[in-house]
């Protein structure tokens, strides 16, 4: 297949180096002497460009493909969504409903998730970090909304 | 010398600071043992709560989880065939065996007492060679430090597994990412992209805990779970026999561990390789190797724990980390306003004293609580891990609100858990990003003083001796990984790890 890793990786590099490069660009250069904010940024970027072009070559040219491992959508998915909503949520609605949510989203990212499980898990793990954090700790977290 | 040792035991030993190592320690036995979380994303959660502690204290702990986690990571190794730490790998391969012998208790005996021979010996070494080196880097100009980091920088590339050229790009990204911010020099904003979080640059434990913590986690939630079973542990103590074949192995691992270890790139994980390596081809029944040999726990177990302690060095000295690891430390440095190099041991000399006999302290510790405890290590290792994930995942999530009262962090930790999960599945390890990362403003500062020194003169960077010296090595490190006969060699080194 063609879209072996070393294609994506090389791909990756180059789409970020050139990223990187576009933007640096904006930036005073400087002289060598004098260094402005985009010298060394511009340097490294287009590093980052020159090897991702060869990381695809080798890619493409190698007969020797390690095939993309399948992404199993699930955990990145709900791992990532737990999180956000729990960043989104914290100052909102305080921190138990966003644990609620972190620790229930998060727990079936898995594929085991037993619901009563996650339920026990989730109440004992809301009490220590409300006592650890808030009462111990000392973070500056609401408990509840509002 | 006196003086500071005294000075050091002084600090080392006040309460506090006594407390924190056997936490350090403890908790890094634990998740030594447990498979799924390893030392760096442990550190990587525990970042903020160092916010809380006096700086020597974080450090004792942090470094306490680091060569804790080696203690611990032998115990799964011997008894479960699964290695808990990357580094006890090796001990896998005879350890398991010796186990199914019913040799666990000798096996985890050991690579214990191993341990601390090497523990013993890696602090003397640290007392004895650190101040000259200091002294060393003390006369370091910039176009030194650029070429040493640009050593550092490929060595831990090269002596890193997976393909190098993805790992030097890895660096080169992590160098981009540490740029993010405002540039010193002259207060612009680089790559903020308007943001106003990230003026000050992208918050070093968000990236840390999503990349190596969340990251972590989303790959072993793809693996699913495996069933655990442990041997019998049996006799504790190993047989006189036992005794006379690890001594050589114990000797030769601490010195092999703790040279390796001083490396760029070095530390636990390829002074472990190394040791067995070493060990198979100096033995008269190299075939019982794989099947028990007890110098085949004995010497990787020394050479792992002096090369996690010795891989400090480069930090105490010359405020270079040598491996992801370490790189945390010098994070937690700096979140404390510590800026790691020669003057730290000048400015700071109950910071690094303490730090040094501290970990000597915590070797004492692990030997004692280590072999007693073994029995509720082993009970630990059923919890499942669809009960520990979550518990992992609310610290991260807790703790990266903690360090800025900021929710943007949060949020960065998310997005670096699935970027660091991109870049596992295409073949691209983070740790090389981290590296990077940490470096990436020094490297600019003294790259640009070093032309500007020279007035814009390139070949400043070959003129003194030391900076030739390390770009020279790097170049010839380089050049091992291309020549397609090193390549074969290395990839061995690497195949056998993997079977």
């Amino acid at each position: 297949m063609l879209i072996s890793k070393d294609f994506l990786a090389g791909l990756t590099f180059m789409v970020l180096g050139l990223a990187g490069l576009i933007i640096a660009r904006q930036y005073d250069m400087g002289t060598p002497r004098m260094m402005g904010p985009g010298y060394f940024p511009w340097l490294l970027s287009a590093g980052l460009m020159l090897l991702g072009a060869v990381i695809f070559v080798q890619g493409v040219a190698s007969k020797a493909r390690e095939p993309l491992e399948k992404i199993h959508w699930r955990p990145v998915t709900l791992v990532t969504l737990a999180i956000f909503l729990f960043s989104v949520l914290i100052e909102r609605a305080g921190l138990i409903a966003s644990l609620v949510l972190l620790i229930g989203i998060g727990s079936y990212a898995g594929k085991e998730a037993r619901w009563r499980e996650v339920v026990i898990l989730g109440v004992a793990l809301i009490a220590f970090c409300v006592a650890v954090f808030v009462y111990g700790v000392k973070l500056p977290l609401t408990l509840l909304p509002g | 010398m006196l003086d500071n040792l005294l000075l050091g035991f002084s600090v080392a030993l006040s309460g506090v600071n006594l407390f924190f190592c056997f936490l350090g320690a403890l908790l890094g036995t634990l998740i030594g043992v447990l498979p799924g979380i390893g030392p760096l994303a442990t550190v990587a959660m525990l970042l903020p709560i160092t916010f809380y502690l006096d700086p020597v204290t974080a450090l004792v702990m942090l470094a306490g989880i680091y060569y804790g986690a080696q203690y611990g990571g032998s115990t799964t190794s011997i008894l479960v065939n699964l290695p808990g730490e990357s580094s006890s790998v090796v001990t896998c391969l005879d350890g398991h065996q010796m186990a199914k012998q019913g040799r666990a208790g000798a096996a985890l005996a050991v690579a214990a007492l191993g341990s601390f021979f090497a523990g013993c010996a890696a602090t003397l070494l640290m007392i004895l060679f650190t101040p000259p080196l200091a002294g060393i880097a003390e006369r370091f100009q910039p176009t030194d430090y650029c070429a040493l980091m640009v050593f550092g920088l490929v060595a831990a590339v090269v002596l890193a597994q997976g393909s190098p050229l993805k790992a030097v790009a890895m660096v080169i990204l992590g160098l981009l990412l540490g740029l993010v911010g405002t540039d010193v020099n002259s207060g612009d904003r680089r790559y903020t992209f308007g943001l106003i979080h990230l003026a000050d640059g992208i918050e070093f434990v968000a990236l840390a805990m999503g990349l190596f913590g969340i990251g972590e986690i989303i790959s072993n939630l793809e693996k699913g779970s495996t069933r655990i079973v442990a041997e019998k542990i049996g006799r504790l103590w190993p047989t006189r026999e036992d005794f006379r074949r690890s001594a050589a192995p114990v000797l030769r691992g601490t010195i092999l561990g703790s040279l390796l270890g001083v490396l760029p790139g070095g530390g636990a994980l390829l002074s472990a390789f190394a040791s067995y390596t070493l060990e198979k081809k100096l033995s008269r029944t190299p075939e019982q190797f794989g099947r028990g040999a007890v110098e085949g726990v004995a010497g990787p177990e020394s050479a792992n724990n002096a090369g996690a302690q010795t891989s400090f060095i480069p930090l105490l000295t010359l405020g270079i980390p040598g491996n992801a690891l370490v790189a945390m430390m010098a994070g937690a440095m700096m979140i404390h306003g510590i800026q790691p190099g020669p003057e730290v041991m000048v400015k700071q000399p109950g910071l690094f004293w303490g730090l040094i006999v501290s970990m000597w302290i915590g070797n004492l510790m692990l030997l004692v609580i280590n072999l007693p405890l073994i029995g509720v290590w082993v009970r630990l290792l059923r919890v499942p891990y669809r009960l520990l994930f979550p518990a992992i995942l609310t610290f991260c999530a807790i703790g990266a609100y903690g360090v800025n009262n900021s929710t943007f962090d949060i949020g960065l930790v998310a997005l670096f858990g699935a970027i660091g999960y991109y870049f596992i599945k295409i073949g691209c390890e983070p740790a090389p990003l981290i590296l990077g990362f940490i470096l990436g403003p020094l490297f600019e500062e003294n790259f640009r003083r070093s032309l500007l020194l020279s007035r814009g003169d390139w070949s400043t960077f070959f003129q003194r001796p030391l900076s030739i010296f390390f770009l020279t090595l790097a170049a010839l490190l380089l050049a091992l990984i291309i020549l397609p006969s090193m390549r074969k060699a290395r990839e061995n080194v690497f195949a056998e790890e993997q079977s």
